[in-house]
């Protein structure tokens, strides 16, 4: 078979090609070599480079969207979406030296608020009132926030904010997104928060330069369920899971 | 006794496989891609390929030349690929309705000629021609690459060399 010309019209090998191939290859790197025939191609180049932008871009987008903290509306309630990590503040200095607040009886705060408050008519087992050691804050009278708690004898406890607004504003809960939902109080939309970041540690709070570690949502850490009515804005909250959500949402109905 | 384009293991036979290779591998994207500038980038992207991967390269399983040719053939493959997704409508159109080839052929240089010959054949006859001739393959290499039996390569072969020497003494 007479196949010369298939050798003889192919080009000759440019040495500087070879060479500058050669070296390229052996060049002692510290990262991973760039493909010769992409930086070779300014067109190709430039596509990579506009694809790794976009990418980029896109990641950042994605990044921004699912990270940055969000605000939903939930009747007259404000959701706050924020990161299932935090990071709480470095402190330093000496501890703020916060007015204490006030303790009075519950038949003298219930007369010194200045709006009607309901209170439940039913609490899981066990749970008590702690009728006579109330903290009413921040100052007054009148009263426009009152805290109650339940107590159960394992020492578990709930706690109620009550507060009376004006304006549009009732209040606003948090929760990282997927760990609240909607539920219906006498009627009213509310919101129901599953979890809670850990408290700090023991030398976090002890020992002010202490670098606090990044904490995690938990949702096994407690609920607060809060609902709005009569201009008056409820929070009830548990520390852990001692009360399942149901009881939760079961004694905020019984409110009268 | 060895060939030491089968051992390139150790770095130090690096730049005689190397010498060995470089022209095989590029005559190859020559006759695949009828274009030698494109041809140089093509062998690079392959070398550079062979040289992040000749760590991972087992002499045990494939001589060595079969392992570089099968990264020149992904190469190739990736690179007809882009081709095809980048060319825009209207350039086919104008490719499909171009060639005034023997004009063409008349003031070309050899292998500029041979290209044009060579883009007439069956994208598996041109992928042969490449293999037998650029890539200095025996038959039954290349038929172990191309999953075809060597009496087929041998016969897709000679009818695509026959076909361009005509056209080749013709043209000429």
């Amino acid at each position: 078979m007479n196949d010369r010309f298939l050798y003889q019209a192919r080009p000759k090998i440019r040495d500087e090609f070879a060479d500058s191939l050669y070296a390229e290859l052996t060049r002692p790197r510290t990262s991973l070599p760039r493909p010769l025939a992409k930086i070779r191609s300014r067109s190709t180049a430039l596509r990579f480079m506009g694809l790794l932008a976009l990418g980029l871009a896109i990641i950042a987008a994605c990044a921004y969207h699912v990270l940055r903290p969000t605000y939903r509306n939930v009747g007259d309630i404000w959701v706050y979406e924020i990161s299932v990590r935090y990071v709480p503040p470095l402190l330093s200095g000496h501890p703020a030296t916060a007015e204490a607040p006030t303790r009075i009886p519950l038949s003298d705060a219930l007369a010194m608020l200045d709006f009607p408050l309901q209170l439940p008519a039913w609490t899981p087992d066990t749970f008590e009132i702690y009728s006579n050691n109330q903290v009413i804050a921040p100052s007054g009278p009148p009263y426009r926030t009152i805290f109650f708690y339940w107590a159960n004898p394992e020492g578990d406890s709930i706690l109620l904010v009550a507060r009376r607004f004006e304006g549009d504003y009732a209040g606003q809960v948090s929760g990282p997104r997927g760990s609240w939902r909607q539920v219906t109080i006498h009627g009213h939309p509310a919101v129901l928060v599953c979890g809670a970041f850990p408290p700090p540690s023991a030398s976090e709070v002890t020992l002010p330069s202490v670098q606090p570690s990044i904490q995690r949502w938990d949702d096994t850490l407690g609920l607060t369920l809060v609902w709005v009515e009569d201009n008056v804005f409820y929070q009830l909250e548990t520390t852990g899971d001692y009360i399942p959500s149901r009881d939760l949402i079961r004694m905020a109905d019984s409110f009268e | 006794m060895r060939n030491s384009s089968d051992h390139p293991g150790e770095e130090d036979d690096w730049r005689s496989v190397y010498e060995q290779m470089l022209p095989r591998v590029y005559y190859f994207f020559c006759y695949r891609v009828g274009d030698d500038c494109l041809a140089e980038d093509l062998t690079a992207t392959t070398f550079e390929k062979a040289w992040r991967g000749r760590k991972r390269y087992r002499k045990d399983r494939a001589g060595f030349s079969s392992w570089l040719f099968g990264i020149a053939r992904h190469v190739a493959a990736d690179y007809f690929r882009l081709r095809k997704e980048d060319l825009p409508l209207d350039a086919v159109v104008e490719k499909a309705s171009d060639p005034p080839v023997e004009e063409a052929v008349q003031r070309a240089s050899d292998f500029e000629r041979l290209s044009v010959l060579l883009l007439r054949l069956a994208n598996q006859e041109r992928e042969l021609i490449s293999l037998k001739y650029g890539a200095d393959l025996t038959n039954r290499q290349i038929a172990h690459f191309v999953g075809l039996s060597e009496t087929n390569v041998g016969t897709i072969l000679y009818r695509a060399v026959n076909k361009l020497r005509a056209e080749w003494e013709t043209e000429g």
